[in-house]
């Protein structure tokens, strides 16, 4: 199997919003950084991964299967989690523990205590005394608990501190360690895939502008810091996004190579997805 | 669904004990009433009360899986769930369990209760007024039955409650 998720012309229409022929793959054994701004489609992308909403066109596979006829044998490899506390907060670890071993048949008591004993989390309290930090490992921590080899994260690490951030993104290079596992990170938190993410596809507004292997976009995208008179002379259609500046301007483009004599600079994911947004 | 049911029951508990408690105090409620002075009045009296003690007991159990439910969907439980390997099936399965053994318990606190009070008085052991309070768990059964896949759909067991309430209310109306 070469991809472990594919995502096909995907069609979801809402009143306020529409996804619009979505299409990526998630390559087996890879991280895939699923980045927009909010309000993009990233979190009613994944629940059409997941099979939670049914999309009114296009076809998802996941580990080779219908996302909407999940077999109960894949869904074990599937590990998820969602932004926030996703259990019941009147819930403790110890009866978390309980009731998802009656769910997942290849669930290991031992990993999530093991977890637990790692992130420091009380066994006995209940979660809805967790702070933010420690409900975020809770979720991974439960994620990584049973036969996992694809993590589908949505905003993993929204409202998490730079050093917490830290250290989640270590178990995620951990849990990488095995070839056959792969990542699908969606985040608006851009930082955080400079690290780990192997490839970026980008949503805007229900659409993907692009999927690019992450080293191979940063190297194509350039921040041309020019001037008006520098500006006037730019092609129009090399222009991706335009901020303008008291003092100068900073152009996106793919085009740098055209204008030698524009000093430019490398741009970060964040930079890219910004001037995306912001268009020409 | 085991574990959705060590779930549901965990978070469930308390309103059992509520439940037991309201049937406890209902038995002794019944029991003091009975030893004050016989008259028409007071039979009524103490019927209507012992009811009103049965209607709270029976439903105290069933009131919080929904509200769980509610709540799970509001804090993406359920999605948590449906992602994984329990099916869309399974899960409203176990939520029609749940209520239903919930309502079952509700009944039995109200038989105890009732079987208390016939240890003071024999005539409360009444199958007239027994096939009334099974229709009552037959009910709310049914109603649940009707109430839960309508509450996964439209993600809120008030709006659900609603539509529920006033389909049974016209066809009522009709009658």
């Amino acid at each position: 199997m070469e991809n472990c998720i594919e995502v096909k012309g995907v069609c979801k229409n809402y009143p306020q919003f529409s996804l619009k022929d979505v299409s990526f793959t998630v390559p087996c054994g890879s991280v895939v950084g699923f980045i927009g701004e909010n309000g993009a489609g990233k979190s009613t992308s994944i629940k059409a991964i997941l099979g939670l909403i049914k999309p009114d066109g296009g076809e998802i596979t996941v580990l080779g299967e219908n996302s909407l006829k999940l077999t109960a044998e894949a869904k074990e490899k599937i590990g998820v989690v969602f932004d926030g506390l996703t259990f019941p907060e009147n819930l403790t670890v110890k009866q978390l523990d309980k009731v998802m071993s009656g769910i997942y048949k290849t669930w290991s008591s031992e990993k999530f205590f093991g977890f637990m004993s790692k992130f420091e989390l009380p066994l006995n309290k209940k979660f809805k005394t967790f702070s933010r930090g420690m409900v975020m490992r809770l979720s991974i921590a439960a994620a990584l608990s049973h036969a996992t080899e694809l993590l589908v994260l949505d905003e993993p690490t929204s409202g998490l501190d730079p050093v917490m951030r830290a250290e989640i993104l270590d178990i995620f290079l951990d849990f990488m360690q095995d070839e056959t596992h792969s990542i699908l990170i969606s985040t608006h938190i851009t930082s955080d895939l400079e690290h780990i993410a192997d490839y970026i596809c980008f949503i805007h507004k229900g659409e993907i502008i692009f999927t690019e292997e992450r080293n191979e976009m940063l190297e194509k995208h350039r921040i041309l810091k020019c001037t008006e008179e520098q500006l006037a002379k730019i092609d129009k259609s090399d222009i991706i996004g335009l901020r303008k500046g008291r003092f100068q301007n900073e152009v996106l483009t793919t085009k740098a190579e055209k204008y030698p004599d524009i000093p430019a600079d490398a741009p970060t994911i964040e930079e890219i997805m910004v001037f995306y947004v912001k268009e020409g | 669904m085991r574990g959705l049911l060590y779930c549901g029951f965990t978070l469930n508990k308390k309103w059992f004990l509520f439940s037991g408690i309201v049937a406890a105090v209902g038995a002794a409620v019944g029991a003091v009433l009975l030893n004050v002075p016989d008259g028409e009045e007071n039979a009524q009296l103490i019927d209507t009360t012992i009811l009103l003690f049965e209607l709270i007991a029976m439903l105290l159990c069933p009131e919080w899986t929904g509200r769980n439910l509610d709540a799970n969907l509001k804090n993406r439980f359920a999605n948590y769930i449906l992602a994984s390997p329990v099916s869309r099936n399974s899960f409203v399965l176990t939520e029609l369990i749940q209520n239903f053994i919930c309502t079952a318990t509700g009944f039995v606190m109200c038989l105890a209760m009732r079987g208390i009070i016939c240890i003071f008085e024999n005539s409360f052991w009444d199958t007239n007024h027994l096939k009334l309070l099974g229709g009552m768990a037959l009910f709310v059964i049914v109603f649940n039955f009707a109430l839960t896949p309508l509450t996964i759909k439209l993600k809120s067991s008030e709006k659900a409650g609603a539509l529920v309430g006033v389909i049974a209310g016209s066809a009522l109306y009709a009658r």
